[in-house]
């Protein structure tokens, strides 16, 4: 899966479990995990709202990486 | 030109699955017509050997039942930390999956045990009927009741679903509460089912065709068997026109 995230890190970093993470960017528990696990590439608005809690850019978040990177 | 040896290479191994079909399906066919007797013989000694185990059949889904409320109470056990605990979430998830899955099971054994018992009952009423009759109203209860606890166990896991399994509307209103990576998922598995059934069907036919090599077979059974391929296949394609071109 060449998309990575740091969403576990960064959620850790504010205290915020997947239940309240997924309640503040209005996805279900179950979709904040598969993104979390990499089973999952969230679309443009979520990517953006979950980015937007955190207060950092989509890219501070999500990154590519291998030959898609570049 | 790498898009052209590609396509090649598809015509190819097309033209050898359909050698090799055409081969073994003219194998079957003479091996069939050469052993009318004892193909048949076979299919009633199967058949029969299926009837006199109708008690053991209905008895088999407890344990599916029994394994399956183990996954669900193992499931229930975990969500009480789910709310906080992000491993008890994930645990508690997958075992009310398998349980699931394992009551899906139990429903459609309980579907074949049921038709056993209805052939048998028209072939005249003796006294163990009663307790089959009895056993697999208890065994639909406990199917319909572990169903009933997965749902509300994954409704208060996921405070955001909504439905309750005696809804007739409970899919839909089901679906209506996943966000958008459920709704990948969900599209993903019916996908897959629906490829399994499309290999499914043709070979169930082919089955047909070489059952009735041996025995006569019922036109109605053909025709049920083509109708429910149509149903899947073109439920599919009517809907993928609905989406690109109808639905606004």
């Amino acid at each position: 899966m060449p998309l990575e995230n740091r969403l576990k890190e960064l959620r850790a970093a504010h205290s915020l479990n997947q239940q309240e993470l997924g309640a503040l960017v209005g996805a279900s528990r179950q979709t904040i995990s598969l993104i979390e696990r990499g089973d999952y590439n969230p679309s443009i608005t979520l990517a953006l709202r979950i980015a937007k809690v955190f207060n950092k850019s989509v890219e501070e978040v999500f990154y590519l990486t291998g030959e898609d990177s570049q | 030109m790498k898009q052209q040896n590609q396509n090649r290479r598809i015509y190819v191994k097309f033209t050898l699955t359909m050698v090799c079909c055409a081969i073994l399906g003219a194998f079957c066919g003479a091996f069939a017509s050469a052993n009318n007797a004892s193909i048949a013989d076979l299919l009633s000694t199967s058949s029969e050997f299926i009837y006199k185990n109708n008690f053991a059949i209905v008895l088999i889904n407890l344990i599916f039942l029994w394994a399956g409320t183990l996954f669900a109470m193992s499931g229930k056990k975990h969500a009480k930390q789910a709310l906080q605990d992000d491993f008890a979430f994930e645990k508690a998830n997958k075992h009310l999956c398998i349980s699931l899955i394992l009551s899906t099971l139990s429903f459609i054994w309980w579907f074949f045990s049921l038709s056993l018992t209805a052939v048998s009952i028209f072939q005249g009423v003796v006294l163990s009927h009663f307790v089959l009759a009895c056993l697999l109203i208890a065994e639909i209860c406990w199917v319909t009741a572990l169903q009933s606890v997965c749902v509300s166990v994954t409704k208060q896991i996921n405070p955001e679903k909504n439905g309750n399994i005696f809804d007739m509307k409970f899919h839909e209103k089901w679906y209506n509460s996943c966000d958008e990576a459920e709704r990948a998922q969900i599209g993903e598995c019916s996908y897959f089912s629906f490829r399994i059934m499309t290999m499914v069907y043709p070979v169930a036919i082919v089955l047909l065709i070489f059952a009735g090599t041996v025995s006569s077979i019922n036109a109605t059974l053909l025709l049920g068997l083509s109708v429910l391929w149509g149903i899947q296949h073109l439920s599919y394609q009517i809907r993928s026109f609905q989406i690109s071109y109808l639905k606004k």
